[in-house]
């Protein structure tokens, strides 16, 4: 491939090589900085779409999204770009594509308070024992996609097994059969 | 005021503004050679500016050090001057006094570091003593000898050989002395963090700064006197070339200190023997032979 | 000699309970009284090299500690796991450090955060700070990732002798870019010992591998690992998962794997080479270098989403493709980096300063280099000729054909010379895999990793050999220990610095490329004394 080193330039050839090159400094922030298309930036949670799974929660690594509850009977997906390491494997893993990818990076800013972002969602509560588990749009979102768990969406986990529990024991009559 | 001591003044205000600016030069010039931009040329007198506006944190029991910074400083200068007035007044007493001064000047500059208590000071210190040793001995003997072929300062008749081999005598002395890449060993070694300069900042650092620009300046300066003195002789016009001859040697050894590497301490001495001794040797030859 | 020898002569010596072959290692199951024996056998007889060792607190499994030394036959492309177990009350186990000196760091790493105590040596703190209470053990289960002990700032004062002066390199130096310490002991200007206190940037990396993250996740975090060789630390980490769970990556994955890979050596030789050159005054060949470099970053940038922490790595395989626009890129990138670099190359070689400061310095000679098991350049510098991409072919690198540089002399420009062909060989590898890059899927989309799995995986980053090992627990990893090639390359440090020239330290220890995040990866603590720095409130628990 003619990839060969000759170890005998002169230093003088240096000249030669800067003048050919010209100064390549980029001027930011005067001019605009060296990024491509690909970059990855922070993210965009749209309000509309998210349903307030916490996949997106799970995925990210450095905890920068979180799902809080409050007492007032919301659930908040708060994601802070202090944390966001921008790997966007929230975006992968949102089912209904409610995140985008942003080319920003400039988020500096001296109030840390501008980093965080807040989406707040409503809380559904069980049927049965009236504890949250879960918002109102998730269990909306379930139940549309799939008719056939109408019978226990809207009950949070503990009243679903101990229904389970109950129907095994009313068809088998009783569960030490 | 005469026409001469106006001409000096002129001459002394150049030379004392001169040094800081090419600075600036020199670093935009090497930007340009490294494809970069670099700081605008008037860069180093900012820098100046802001370290005198820091406050003055001292080593400890270094009191002496700021003293001899002052003397470092107000000595250069005279050196400057005497050396603006021997060119323009055709003088060589003064240019004498000069090559003395410098010595002075050069053995505190040594000093300076090698009484702090810092480790890395005193192994730059040591290390700008082994050179400063050999680098001075040469340039004094040169100035010497230049003193000796050319005591008028005008120029001569014919061109001799004596003339070229000094001029080149010269440059090489004058370039170790200005400090540079490859024989910037004493301040830019990494592993000695920066050497003789670790313990000096704010205005002191400032101070030791720019009498070190101005020692920069003097080492071409007495190069351009001897130049000046070999084609237009002394007076304004000796003035004038000496000046140019600062300037344009600056550029010059800009760009010779961008495109090699830093030499190693125990290599370099042996080095700037053997260059040394080969050329005062033909030097001191060729007028003896009288070619 | 064939597997079957092998195993064989493993079998003869006494204590060894079981030997289990499965496709790329061995694993053996021992008595604490044939590890020395074993060792023996395995290093000096059989002639293989030694990677690391790994403690693991398995008292929640089987009620012993255990630590499995992790070997390599390199001319035969197999690893050989050794395992044995350590009483959970008093664990201790005899120490191979004199029949293997590639060991001590990694004993003393497990005696301080397991501890395991290993007798026949003497033993000293390596990674936790002096301050730092006796019989608290950060790597055991039982202690929480984010507890913080109370520990007092304890000055370290490393200087035994008074008489020989010291000239102290770091932790805080601007020759350095990352905070280590040697310690210089001079006579005039010649080094006649060093002494290296490193492990000030633990971050409990592998810590936070075991304790809160999942599989997935634990790819960015080894990413992280390092600021410039950290795909590889994610190619590594997930080989090695795949390989206990027995995934197969997708063809296209792995070409895709290789081809960053590559990317990311051309541009950690390229940082190395402007280092280099900084330290000898050459600033010219550092910024033009440099210059060069940013084509490789900008290409990066455009192929994975990021200048570096590329995120591109899941188990399973990668998350972004390389299509025809992104294929021409990267010809274009090569063609320009090709032309210029040689140019360059040349140009630095022959610099007078340069040839002479790198001839005859920092010196080390193969018997060391062999003894220390060195890896990367350093190694093939000294005439091992040792590549994790030639002996245990990983990834794409089975359909590419290139040369493994190795060089004789052991010295600093050796490792130049080393480094500058591997630059070339690279450019060239990844034209090819380009050109056989077949179609199909870039990941895995469902899998399982099952439980109690032992793999080793190991990967060549620019610096050396990076070794990953891990026993799969449940959601996430149960041990997880990161063996970075700076980690094996450091204490070769100690023969090359040895009556040098103070002149040249730094540029030694620069030569070996150190990467001082890679090796210290373990446990931040935060003493009374030192304040940290990041105080985000509301994320930290």
């Amino acid at each position: 491939m003619g990839l060969e080193m000759k170890a005998k330039k002169s230093p003088l050839s240096l000249l030669t090589i800067a003048g050919s090159k010209g100064r390549v400094t980029q001027r930011y922030p005067f001019e605009e900085p060296l990024m491509t298309n690909e970059f990855r930036g922070k993210i965009e949670i749209d309000e509309s779409k998210c349903i307030g799974c916490g996949a997106c929660v799970n995925a990210c690594p450095p905890n920068a999204l979180e799902l809080l509850s409050s007492s007032s009977g919301t659930k908040t997906l708060r994601y802070f770009i202090g944390r966001c390491i921008y790997c966007w494997r929230c975006i992968d893993v949102c089912p209904v594509g409610a995140i985008k990818g942003t080319r920003e990076f400039e988020l500096a800013t001296d109030d840390v308070s501008d980093l965080y972002e807040l989406l707040i969602h409503e809380e559904a509560k069980c049927s049965v024992c009236n504890s949250p588990y879960a918002t109102v749009r998730m269990v909306r979102y379930v139940a549309t996609r799939s008719p056939s768990t109408e019978g226990y969406v809207s009950m949070d986990p503990k009243c679903r097994q101990e229904k389970f529990v109950k129907a095994i024991e009313m068809r088998f009559g009783g569960l030490s059969a | 005021m005469t026409y001469g001591s106006m001409l000096v003044s002129i001459g002394l205000a150049l030379a004392l503004a001169l040094p800081a600016l090419l600075d600036g030069v020199e670093r935009k010039l090497k930007a340009a050679i490294q494809s970069r931009i670099g700081p605008p040329i008037h860069q180093t007198v900012l820098d100046l500016l802001k370290l005198f506006r820091k406050e003055l944190v001292l080593p400890r029991e270094s009191m002496h050090i700021l003293y001899m910074a002052f003397i470092y400083l107000s000595l250069s200068i005279v050196a400057v001057g005497s050396l603006i007035a021997s060119i323009t007044l055709g003088s060589m007493e003064l240019f004498i006094a000069s090559a003395i001064l410098l010595s002075i000047i050069q053995a505190i500059h040594v000093a300076m570091p090698f009484t702090t208590y810092n480790p890395f000071s005193i192994v730059g210190a040591s290390r700008e003593l082994v050179l400063a040793v050999i680098n001075e001995s040469a340039l004094l003997i040169t100035i010497g000898l230049a003193i000796l072929v050319n005591p008028l300062m005008s120029p001569p008749l014919i061109w001799r050989s004596t003339y070229f081999l000094l001029l080149l005598e010269l440059l090489i002395a004058s370039y170790i002395a200005s400090g540079r890449t490859p024989y910037d060993i004493a301040e830019a070694e990494p592993e000695i963090a920066s050497g003789w300069l670790i313990e000096f900042s704010g205005p002191l650092l400032g101070i030791i700064i720019y009498a070190n620009l101005l020692r920069k300046a003097i080492v071409k300066l007495v190069v351009g006197i001897v130049l000046a003195g070999l084609i237009t002789g002394n007076g304004s016009m000796g003035l004038l070339l000496s000046l140019i001859a600062m300037a344009l040697l600056w550029v010059a050894y800009t760009v010779v200190s961008t495109i090699v590497g830093r030499s190693r301490v125990d290599v370099a001495p042996k080095t700037m023997i053997l260059m040394h001794t080969t050329f005062i040797t033909l030097l001191i030859i060729t007028y003896v032979l009288g070619v | 000699m064939s597997l079957s020898d092998i195993i064989e002569r493993i079998r003869s010596i006494r204590g060894v309970t079981e030997v289990v072959t499965s496709k790329s290692a061995l694993f053996i199951t021992a008595n604490a009284d044939a590890l020395r024996p074993l060792a023996k056998e395995i290093y000096w007889n059989m002639g293989g090299f030694f990677r690391t060792c790994a403690g693991s607190d398995e008292r929640s499994i089987n009620n012993c500690f255990a630590i499995y030394h992790i070997f390599g036959l390199d001319d035969r492309g197999l690893n050989i796991v050794v395992k044995t177990y350590a009483d959970s009350k008093k664990p201790e186990l005899p120490s191979i450090f004199d029949i293997v000196p590639a060991s001590d760091w990694c004993e003393m790493e497990a005696r301080d955060l397991l501890g395991i105590e290993f007798t026949g040596r003497t033993p000293y703190r390596l990674v936790l700070p002096h301050g730092w209470p006796n019989g608290v053990h950060p790597l055991r289960k039982d202690y929480s990732y984010d507890s913080r002990p109370a520990a007092r700032t304890v000055s370290e004062r490393l200087t035994l002798v008074d008489t020989i002066s010291t000239v102290p390199i770091g932790p805080y130096h601007p020759a350095l870019h990352e905070p280590e310490y040697f310690e210089l002991y001079i006579e005039g200007e010649r080094v006649i010992d060093v002494k290296y206190r490193g492990f000030h940037v633990h971050r409990g990396i592998e810590k936070l591998g075991e304790s809160k993250l999942t599989y997935q996740q634990v790819n960015f975090i080894a990413e992280r690992i390092c600021g410039i060789c950290g795909f590889e630390h994610s190619t590594c980490y997930a080989q090695v998962v795949e390989s206990a769970a027995g995934i197969e990556v997708p063809e296209r994955a792995k070409f895709i794997r290789s081809i960053v890979l590559e990317i990311e050596r051309i541009h950690s030789h390229l940082l190395w080479v402007g280092v280099v050159a900084h330290l000898l005054g050459y600033d010219a060949g550092f910024m033009h270098t440099w210059r060069i470099r940013e084509h490789v970053m900008t290409l990066a940038e455009l192929l994975t989403g990021s200048r570096k922490m590329y995120g591109l790595n899941l188990i399973g395989g990668v998350r972004r493709d390389i299509d025809l626009s992104k294929k021409k890129k990267i010809f274009e990138v090569l063609d320009i980096i090709s032309k210029e670099y040689i140019e360059l190359a040349s140009l630095i070689i022959s610099v007078p300063q340069v040839k002479m400061r790198l001839k005859g310095s920092g010196v080390l000679y193969r018997e060391d280099a062999r003894k220390l098991s060195v890896v990367g350049p350093v190694a093939r510098a000294s005439g091992l000729r040792r590549d994790v991409r030639k002996d245990l072919p990983y990834a794409a690198y089975k359909y590419a054909s290139f040369n493994v540089p190795v060089y004789d002399d052991g010295d600093n420009l050796s490792r130049l010379m080393v480094r500058l062909d591997e630059i070339r060989e690279s450019i060239s590898i990844v034209k090819q895999l380009l050109d056989q890059m077949p179609p199909g899927p870039i990941k895995v989309e469902e899998f399982a990793v099952p439980e109690g799995v032992v793999a080793v995986s190991a990967v060549e980053a620019p610096r050396g050999e990076d070794v990953h090992f891990i026993i799969t627990g449940r959601g996430g990893p149960f041990r997880w220990r990161v063996r970075a090639p700076t980690y094996q390359n450091i204490p070769a440090l100690k023969y090359m610095l040895k009556d040098q020239p103070l002149a040249d330290a730094p540029l030694t220890i620069a030569s070996i490329d150190p990467c001082f995040s890679c090796t210290d990866r373990v446990l931040v603590i935060d003493s009374s004394g030192i304040k940290r720095t990041l105080e985000l409130g509301w994320g930290l628990r």
